[in-house]
């Protein structure tokens, strides 16, 4: 009865008059649709939402890759930084320490009533059976044999061998050692020895003196190498044999000879130089 | 050439002991690094340039300690006295006996300084004297090996580069 095209036409006028019939009514009365909208509301928009979020985690991942990238990159800067920062700290601790132990050495150096000088520990006696210390200063700098070498907690050793600008020394606990020393509080007389395992003899003290632990062994003054007064070690072990002459007397030497990194050195003190108090 | 390379290891050799090693094994100390140096001059070396450059070591180390001089020459030279004539007696190219050579070399060392020591009573007592023993004893059998293979092999490795200049090569 119609054709084809005659068909078209007609449902594409339809469609227009409908539209524009419902368009009219709809800008007439706002809300006479809100039904359907409402209607379509629930079934749409979870899609929209799944696409939103979608969207946005794409869009997230992609701006926090490139944030991670600067991130690493910040990260390896940082670490570097805190690295730097260690070796300074560290750094300022081991100036901190030895400006202690200069300060120390400073005040212990206007204890002593004679010239001294200071020196840097470079090296050790390569043999377990010898102790002795290798220091940065030599016959240049006024050094010779015979000078004794201290720290602000006691007798260090002695020099043995100089060169030019290095020289050896000769520590309290070598066996090859020897101190002329008083016990502080009774003042017998004796020798301080070293015997090569950390410690010290006092040797040729008679049993008639009276010495106990805990006593403290000061340099006699009359080898005439150490100045009066010096702090050597302490009284660990004291044996009175019957029958003998002198008392068997164990000593622990004050200075710590396996910390030693900075020492003084007595180049000249007067025949009676005594360490003040 | 040679006496370069024997004058390296012993400025380097006693850099390690003097300065190095004191800051780990402050107490026992470890055993003489110069042992395994001693045992390459005696095995590899001609008579003559070990026996020079055994002495210069010996004269080093005596410089450096605190030991009577003379000690470690002695010791030295007794150890490649006795290493050359036991390669003329016994086989001892095997790898195997280096770990026993090393402890004899360290033994014969401590024996020298324990027979000055002795004398005098202050050797820091039996227990001292053993545990030193011990520990020097345990790293020469453990690491003496390595320190001559280390130096076998940086000699060849010299000799491929300069030469033998004041001393003439073994023939073998």
């Amino acid at each position: 009865m119609f054709s084809k095209r005659t068909l078209l036409i007609l449902f594409l006028l339809t469609s227009v008059s409908l539209n524009a019939v419902i368009l009219f009514f709809s800008l007439r009365h706002p809300g006479a649709f809100s039904g359907a909208e409402e209607a379509v509301f629930p079934v749409t928009a979870p899609f929209q939402e799944l696409a939103n979020m979608l969207i946005d985690k794409s869009r997230r991942c992609w701006r926090d890759y490139f944030y991670l990238v600067s991130v690493g990159e910040e990260n390896l800067r940082l670490k570097k930084e805190l690295g730097r920062a260690e070796e300074t700290r560290n750094r300022c601790t081991e100036l901190e320490l030895a400006n202690q132990r200069f300060r120390n050495l400073l005040r212990f150096r206007r204890k002593i009533d004679s010239r001294v000088l200071a020196a840097e520990v470079i090296g050790k006696d390569p043999s377990p059976w010898y102790r002795s210390i290798i220091i940065n200063k030599g016959e240049k700098d006024g050094l010779r044999k015979s000078f004794p070498v201290l720290v602000p907690e006691g007798v260090v050793g002695v020099v043995t061998n100089v060169s030019a600008h290095y020289a050896r020394v000769l520590l309290l606990v070598d066996r090859n050692s020897a101190v002329d020393a008083l016990v502080q509080k009774s003042r017998a007389r004796g020798i301080v020895r070293g015997d090569s395992a950390g410690a010290c003899i006092y040797e040729y003290v008679l049993l008639r003196h009276e010495v106990e632990i805990g006593d403290t062994v000061v340099s006699s003054g009359l080898d005439g190498v150490f100045p009066k007064g010096l702090r050597v070690g302490e009284v660990t072990d004291v044996v009175r044999r019957t029958g003998g002459i002198f008392q068997e007397i164990k000593v622990k030497p004050y200075a710590d000879f396996e910390k030693l990194e900075e020492v003084i050195v007595v180049i000249h003190h007067p025949p009676n130089a005594e360490v003040l108090p | 050439m040679n006496c370069l390379f024997h004058v390296f290891f012993a400025v380097l050799l006693s850099g390690v002991q003097v300065a190095v090693i004191p800051a780990f094994f402050s107490d026992t100390g470890m055993y003489d690094l110069f042992i395994p140096y001693i045992f390459f001059l005696a095995f590899s070396r001609p008579f003559l340039e070990g026996l020079a450059a055994g002495c210069g070591m010996g004269l080093l180390s005596d410089s450096l300690s605190a030991a009577p001089f003379g000690l470690y020459i002695t010791a030295y030279l007794w150890f490649f006295f006795l290493i050359r004539w036991g390669l003329t007696v016994l086989q001892i190219n095997s790898r195997m006996f280096l770990p026993p050579v090393m402890i004899l070399g360290v033994l014969g060392e401590g024996a020298v300084f324990l027979a000055d020591a002795l004398p005098g009573g202050r050797s820091g007592g039996l227990h001292h004297v053993l545990r030193i023993f011990a520990w020097q004893l345990f790293w020469g059998g453990l690491t003496g090996p390595f320190v001559f293979t280390a130096v076998s092999v940086f000699h060849r490795k010299w000799k491929r580069g300069g030469g033998n200049l004041l001393f003439p090569e073994r023939v073998h």
